[in-house]
């Protein structure tokens, strides 16, 4: 429950969506045949669910933000959301959710390529240039920011 | 687009709060060291935030509750099934012996003079008592079709 929270809000940055998705993944996840369940083991089913909703939820609010802009007649500045948590947290809420994601499921989940291939929709192949690629765009935003780690310890 | 041949070690290192001096050296092991770092903290820190509005476990226990109902609804429409179809069967075999004797049933004689050959083979069809059979059969197979076919 605390670690796929934990998931959530940082892949969305909002508490109040991530309490949202929680909930709704829990009732999806008990509303799912027993037998179908079963067949897979919990926390990764669940991460799956959570994931997916949370992408739908994106999905969703971009379109809604795009259908206000066309109606908005006038150039709207685009005001960064805010983000709970401090500047890692604002800098890690630079990428894209599909980075968030690998990043979360790879260093703090500590999954595997090819467990993390079926949650994220993508083939276990890409999962590795993929992560990369993430993990160097992470690691450039904390530099820039100055946020690296200490150096020379 | 590769990790360095020593991810792995720079990475269980990371994890242990240390760094070699590959890792001080290396670009790619320093980003590594860098992000475990970043994401260490980002965990630490969503997990000391306030608990949600609603306390995890009372949600967690409401899900529980609401997917229960939602399994017992389900269970309750199955085993109705039976009663929706023998109820169906029931009223199609009904209206087959209504229509059966209205057309005619057995009591009735064949017309003298059946006018056209359609008239005198719907008294003949008529006059067979499998008719109603037939038709509560047919309602009762879609009814069938109906009921179970999303499992
Ligand atoms: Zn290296």
């Amino acid at each position: 429950m605390r670690p796929l929270r934990a998931y959530l809000l940082r892949l969305g940055g909002d508490a109040a969506v991530a309490d949202d998705v929680l909930q709704e993944t829990y009732i999806r996840y008990l509303g799912m045949e027993p037998a179908h369940r079963e067949r897979f083991p919990e926390r990764p089913l669940l991460f799956r669910i959570a994931t997916n909703l949370m992408y739908d939820h994106f999905r969703r609010k971009s379109r809604d933000e795009r259908a206000v802009r066309g109606l908005w007649p006038f150039r709207t500045d685009e005001r960064p959301r805010p983000v709970e948590g401090g500047d890692v947290a604002r800098a890690f809420a630079t990428l894209t959710e599909r980075e968030r994601s690998l990043l979360w499921l790879a260093y703090v989940e500590e999954w595997r390529h090819d467990e993390m291939a079926p949650c994220l929709g993508v083939r276990p192949a890409s999962v590795r240039v993929m992560l990369f690629r993430a993990k160097s765009a992470l690691a450039r935003v904390l530099r820039k920011r100055g946020l690296g780690p200490k150096e020379a310890s | 687009m590769k990790e360095c041949e020593r991810h792995g070690s720079t990475l269980a290192q990371a994890r242990a709060g240390q760094a070699d001096a590959h890792a001080a050296e290396c670009d790619r092991c320093r980003d590594t060291l860098a992000v475990v770092d970043a994401l260490a903290h980002l965990s630490a820190d969503a997990n000391r935030l306030p608990a949600p509005a609603a306390d995890a476990r009372v949600l967690f226990l409401r899900s529980r509750f609401v997917a229960r109902l939602q399994g017992e609804q389900r269970r309750a429409e199955r085993s109705e099934r039976p009663l929706v179809f023998a109820r169906v069967a029931a009223l199609a075999v009904m209206a087959g012996v209504i229509v059966w004797t209205l057309l005619g049933g057995t009591t009735v004689e064949a017309p003298a003079g059946a006018a056209s050959s359609a008239a005198s083979l719907l008294y003949a069809l008529s006059r067979l008592a499998l008719w109603p059979l037939v038709v509560g059969t047919l309602a009762a197979v879609a009814t069938a079709r109906f009921l179970w076919v999303e499992d």
